[in-house]
């Protein structure tokens, strides 16, 4: 990743148990990240049908649910796997280390 | 395991014979099977009046969990209550008819429409309108709920009926809960869940397991261990029984009476016994397989099978309860299947396979949903094995389907061995000259 495009945050995952997820707030963007059996994904807070946020949706496995028209979708890819959504969520590349995972982002953060 | 040891033993599985049904011997019209005049009238005659099971209780174990059944033109939201209890509603939001939620299962604190905005509680409760005071109407909350509908429970299964005035889901049942209640569906988890579209009517589908006629021809490999010969057949009011021998070869194979390499193969060894070392007769087998799941499978699935004879643990106990659902059970596991109408083409139909294994103690995840439709190639892996047995039925079924539509073909000409297709037929008759059953009682 091109250093000057982009910035890694690190974000407190430390008590983020398996199968939950968490909304943090990173450069004014609402980020999800999701512990699947111990790995760490991170997509956008919102779903790209009607922009509800994700985070009070229920997530199973990799599958994330929205919790208002149920579109469901990959946290591993962002894909929706069940309509209404009909385009993917962005994702962000993350890495974990010691309780903390580092996210990385665009530069500028996506609006 | 606890799950056995406290409640009451349960009266045997009766293996007593039925009256025999009193059946003509007519052609089976092949206008039902075909007939988009017909697939109406049985909707609004039939489909519209029977309980149909929609799923499995324990795939909704919290509150705002919910499954939908797509039936014919319906669509039914089945919810887990804050109360624990399970309640179903139609899938249409109120206000404009839209669909509130896409087929499948998943969690809601509340269901909104995304036409405009209407919001409705799990409870079927209207939430909140969007812009209420733009309805010089008033907006009556109690009329705009989501429809109710009827919803029971049985052996693990939610059941519905679009029917508000329908009898109990028991009494309709009749004699099913006291033939299988000691089989303990309710212990059952789903190995796989899977879907497949045929193009062939429903009942098309249904006919294709409700006899042993087909086995020879069919699955011809299955002769060398199971009896497809002396199977006893049962009709009751609304629904039907046979009975197939398993771990013995049928009188029509060479080997009948022998203790032949699929014998051992796919019944001793699958079931962990020595194969090389059996040195029992063909009338020990079915022991023998027997005390192998009581005292060791009963144990490592956490069930207790005592309330099962011998026969029960090994033979196909295949029952058909009216209209569409197919029992393939063979004590440890049982294969259900479910026939469910197109909304509008009585040529196609979509065919549900639930495999279920009694294991009360298993922590296995529930499997994935998986679609498909059906093509000459298709095999589906089954956990357990049995897809190339299921390929070899789906292969035949757009084609018996397609001959029907043949001027060189009139109807069903059935013989005793297809007693049940043509009882079932009486009853189907039954729902649409408006003479309801009242169940088998």
């Amino acid at each position: 990743m091109d250093d000057s495009a982009s910035r890694l945050y690190p974000l407190d995952a430390t008590d983020l148990a398996p199968g939950t997820s968490r909304a943090f707030c990173v450069n004014g963007v609402s980020i999800l990240l999701c512990n699947v059996d111990g790995e760490f994904f991170a997509l956008e807070n919102r779903c790209s049908h009607a922009k509800a946020p994700l985070a009070e949706g229920r997530l199973q496995g990799h599958r994330l649910e929205c919790p208002l028209h149920g579109a469901v979708f990959d946290v591993r890819t962002g894909k929706p796997e069940r309509p209404p959504a009909r385009r993917a969520v962005p994702i962000f590349p993350v890495e974990a280390k010691r309780g903390w995972v580092h996210i990385t982002l665009p530069n500028p953060a996506p609006k | 395991m606890s799950t056995s040891t406290d409640r009451p033993t349960l009266p045997p599985t009766p293996l007593d014979r039925s009256a025999p049904p009193q059946l003509d011997t007519l052609v089976i019209p092949k206008e039902r099977y075909l007939s988009p005049d017909f697939a109406r009238l049985e909707w609004e005659k039939m489909w519209t009046r029977t309980w149909t099971m929609a799923g499995r209780e324990s795939d909704i174990p919290e509150s705002g969990d919910y499954f939908t059944l797509e039936l014919g033109t319906e669509s039914v939201l089945i919810i887990r209550q804050k109360s624990g209890a399970i309640e179903a509603r139609f899938n249409v939001c109120s206000h404009r008819g839209n669909r509130l939620r896409e087929p499948g299962m998943g969690h809601a604190e509340s269901f909104t429409c995304l036409f405009h905005n209407w919001r409705y509680a799990i409870d079927g409760s209207v939430e909140s309108i969007h812009d209420p005071e733009t309805f010089p109407q008033q907006c009556p909350l109690e009329d705009l709920a989501l429809r109710p509908v009827r919803c029971e429970c049985w052996g693990g299964f939610v059941w519905v009926n679009l029917d508000p005035d329908a009898a109990p889901l028991h009494d309709y049942l009749g004699v099913i809960p006291r033939h299988l209640d000691p089989y303990h569906f309710e212990e059952m988890i789903l190995l796989d869940d899977v879907t497949i579209e045929i193009a062939c009517n429903w009942k098309t589908s249904v006919d294709a397991f409700n006899e042993p006629y087909h086995m020879a021809a069919t699955h011809p490999d299955t002769l060398a261990f199971s009896d497809d010969v002396n199977v006893p057949i049962d009709c009751y009011e609304l629904h039907s029984r046979m009975i197939m021998p398993l771990g013995v070869a049928s009188p029509r194979h060479p080997d009948h009476g022998k203790v032949n390499d699929a014998i051992r193969r796919d019944f001793l060894a699958r079931y962990g016994i020595d194969a090389t070392a059996f040195s029992g007769n063909a009338d020990e087998v079915q022991p023998a397989i027997a005390k192998a799941v009581r005292e060791v499978h009963a144990g490592a699935l956490g069930a207790d099978f005592s309330e099962l004879a011998d026969q029960q643990l090994v033979d196909d106990f295949h029952y058909t309860v009216f209209p569409n659902l197919t029992f393939n059970i063979f004590g440890m596991n049982a294969w259900v299947f479910r026939h469910r109408p197109h909304p509008t083409d009585p040529d196609r139909m979509y065919f549900d396979f639930f495999n279920l294994l009694r294991a009360p103690g298993s922590s296995n995840p529930r499997p994935d949903h998986r679609h498909y439709v059906a093509t000459d190639d298709l095999v589906v892996e089954l956990t357990g094995g049995g897809g190339d047995l299921l390929a070899q039925d789906t292969y035949n079924l757009p084609r018996v389907q397609s001959g029907m539509h043949s001027r060189g073909f009139r109807g069903l000409f059935l013989g005793d061995q297809e007693v049940r297709i043509r009882h079932f037929h009486q009853t189907l008759q039954a729902y649409i000259e408006d003479r309801l059953p009242r169940g088998d009682g």
